[in-house]
């Protein structure tokens, strides 16, 4: 795997991680929950374009795929983080 | 059979090397859908509320058992389910949906013991537990175990009787599934008045002055029905991904799609969350 392959896939675990000890610090709020979640599927999306402009693949398909996924998820977990 | 099977979940020739449940229409599928579940649940949730109310997991006989779970742990007697402490928690817990309040105190003063006295509970011992925002009753008693002050509520000996609410509703705009936990022992030949004990946490939550006339008994959306279908759903995504992972590193394919590693970091980070999310709530 490149460097810079690596290094894209560390700021993604990083940020995953940040999302986790966010939510924890917010447990209980949903609202701020949300946000965070809301902001975590932004990241992915983002990161995902960005990843993939770097490694010079940049296609419609792949935004669209980590799109459907990002907000698919963000849809179904509005069930539960309900505010 | 065996075809269908790796036509849907496995990368192949057939599907351009790319599981057919991972490509962009069933990806899209799954969207409306998500979309559908969450129209019906809330559909569903203002028009059968009553029934679907008991879709949560928190139930009084959980509640009451875990409690008396946790006295005898510590060498305590079971507290026996009182009618008039239940009825008192139903009050208690209502009147904080329609004053809109998450506190011990009533925006206009009222005490807990207000409610237990207004019930036809004489008291001579009284307290009170309260949680929100939890799925499972064994958390809620996990929680109220964990912090010092509602741990000494429940360990108290002086206490004979408890009694529960579980009433879901609308609280600062936010659906949630209150609990009220009213702890006493009937006034018998002592006659002074003990002072009630209220647990109080380290975040105490101010009670709101305003005072909104939204109320009711909502479905809770934290049901465990919903929450296990989410994560069925989210490791059927994740099995997806990781195999999809497997068969292209092997394959050693190269094709333009997503990055099945990034998907399982994010299904991963988001299945550890919602565990995360769902496994506290608030108490006081």
């Amino acid at each position: 795997m490149k460097k810079g392959v690596v290094l894209d896939y560390l700021i993604l675990t990083t940020a995953s991680i940040f999302f986790l000890v966010f939510l924890r610090s917010f447990q209980g709020e949903r609202f701020a929950s949300f946000l965070v979640l809301l902001m975590f599927v932004s990241f992915y999306i983002i990161w995902g374009i960005f990843h993939h402009m770097k490694q010079r693949n940049i296609h419609i398909k792949n935004v669209i795929e980590y799109i459907l996924i990002g907000f698919c998820i963000l849809i179904l977990l509005t069930v539960v983080f309900s505010f | 059979m065996k075809k269908l099977f790796s036509y849907f979940f496995v990368p192949g020739e057939k599907n351009g090397f790319r599981a057919k449940a991972l490509q962009h229409d069933f990806l899209t599928y799954y969207l409306l859908f998500a979309l559908i579940v969450v129209f019906t649940t809330r559909t569903f949730g203002t028009r059968f509320e009553n029934v679907l109310g008991f879709a949560t997991d928190i139930t009084v006989e959980k509640l009451v058992e875990y409690t008396n779970s946790q006295r005898q742990k510590n060498g305590l007697p079971p507290l026996s389910l009182n009618e008039k402490l239940s009825q008192a928690a139903r009050k208690k817990a209502e009147d904080m949906f329609v004053k809109n309040y998450w506190a011990h105190y009533t925006p206009d003063g009222q005490a807990p013991w207000d409610f237990i006295l207004s019930s036809d509970y004489d008291y001579e011992y009284a307290g009170e537990n309260l949680a929100k925002n939890f799925l499972f009753s064994s958390n809620v008693v996990d929680a109220w175990i964990a912090s010092e002050t509602h741990r000494q509520n429940i360990l108290r000996s002086e206490y004979t009787d408890v009694g529960f609410a579980v009433v879901n509703g609308v609280l600062n705009g936010e659906e949630t599934t209150l609990v009220v936990q009213m702890f006493g022992k009937p006034q018998n030949f002592i006659l002074s008045q003990k002072e009630p004990a209220i647990a109080q946490s380290k975040k105490p939550v101010p009670p709101r002055s305003q005072i909104s006339k939204k109320r009711g008994v909502v479905l809770a959306n934290t049901s465990a029905l919903k929450t296990n279908f989410i994560y069925l759903f989210l490791l059927f995504l994740t099995i997806l991904v990781v195999l999809d992972l497997y068969v292209a590193t092997k394959m050693n394919l190269i094709r333009i799609h997503g990055k099945s590693f990034a998907h399982f970091i994010f299904l991963t980070a988001i299945f550890f969350g919602l565990f995360l999310f769902l496994s506290k709530g608030i108490i006081l």
